[in-house]
């Protein structure tokens, strides 16, 4: 059984799709994977290799993500469940693979807030929430991580990670730094 | 006789749907898995026949053409200039979308490195500034994600930054 599962293995390679159903104890022919991948959704009863780019395995993607700007990167992962398998697993790599992001806050639209990709020359906008947009706390993006500096009233504080429930929910004490994901927005 | 002796090396390559290629050895050595093939089966024979389980012969005609024009090409002193370039550009031009899939994992699975880092910067490019939709249709990848999957992704999305140049 195990020799079997090698083969297809080789076959197959290690696309994501067929990394994802052979970590979760799928052992079988190509054939049998896809129809249990059928049976599980609807829309993919009728899976044919027509769209054969979704099987493009993830140390392909990752090569080519590397050429990507972060607005395309995450795009990659609205393409598709598999890319986005991928785009979910080595998001944190992507980031960290970036180069500090200046921010530049415009005094009269400042809704808006830019970021500046010095390595690149990109630049970025991203809508921010208005807890922070007379933008006190905000000194850059490093890393993934956006860096903030404690304002004398905490209350504002806590407004600005209460507008963020999936990230900051537990009654820790409040970090100083945010989670970058959600500056990138990835 | 021993010059036409050493001339040229011809390695032998046979693809998963049985065609026996045979290959300048410089050329053949660009395939990183050929190469060790040959590192770890030192006293190999001259005319050993390297099986490439995972390779058809159409992409596998293709990468030779590549790797054969990019071997000359340094050879020449040439590497890095703009005939390269132009090269490259004239042999990704002629090839479909599934001709392309079909040399990315070819030149994967073989490790040609150079040929590698050509093709997936050309996917990249074609990813580059585009709508996931377009991407889709270019593609022909179908979205298999359920409609409230979509809308999980979509709220994800609400405060995403966004690409200034796209106003």
């Amino acid at each position: 059984m195990g020799e079997v599962g090698q083969f297809c293995w080789g076959q197959v390679g290690s696309s994501a799709v067929d990394y994802a159903a052979a970590r979760d104890g799928g052992v079988g022919t190509l054939l049998e994977r896809e129809n249990n991948r059928g049976s599980n959704q609807a829309r993919r009863l009728h899976y044919k290799r027509s769209s054969y780019w979704d099987d493009l395995p993830q140390e392909l993607l990752e090569i080519i993500s590397k050429s990507l700007n972060i607005v395309e990167y995450r795009n990659l992962g609205r393409v598709c469940r598999s890319w986005r398998l991928f785009y979910s697993e080595f998001k944190q790599s992507f980031l960290t693979s970036h180069s500090p992001l200046v921010v530049h806050a415009s005094a009269q639209v400042n809704k808006y807030c830019y970021f500046f990709d010095i390595a690149t020359g990109m630049e970025y906008k991203r809508k921010l929430p208005r807890y922070i947009w007379d933008f006190k706390f905000c000194l850059g993006v490093s890393s993934g991580y956006l860096n903030l500096v404690l304002p004398p009233d905490r209350r504002c504080f806590k407004g600005l990670f209460m507008g963020y429930k999936s990230f900051y929910r537990t009654s820790n004490p409040i970090p100083l730094h945010a989670p970058a994901s959600l500056y990138y927005g990835l | 006789m021993s010059k036409l002796g050493q001339a040229k090396r011809i390695i032998f390559l046979k693809t998963a749907d049985g065609q026996l290629f045979e290959v300048d050895e410089p050329v053949a050595m660009e395939f990183e898995i050929v190469k060790s093939f040959f590192d770890e089966n030192e006293d190999a024979a001259d005319d050993t026949v390297v099986p490439l389980p995972n390779v058809s012969a159409e992409p596998l005609a293709g990468i030779i053409e590549f790797c054969k024009a990019h071997v000359e090409f340094r050879a020449n002193g040439a590497a890095g200039k703009d005939e390269v370039k132009k090269f490259n550009a004239e042999y990704i031009k002629e090839k479909s979308n599934e001709q392309l899939k079909e040399l990315i994992l070819a030149a994967n699975y073989l490790n040609i490195k150079e040929m590698l880092d050509f093709l997936t910067e050309t996917i990249a490019n074609r990813l580059k500034n585009k709508s996931v939709e377009y991407v889709r249709a270019f593609f022909g990848i179908e979205n298999d994600f359920t409609p409230q999957e979509e809308e999980a992704v979509r709220k994800e999305y609400e405060w995403a930054f966004e690409g200034v140049d796209e106003d």
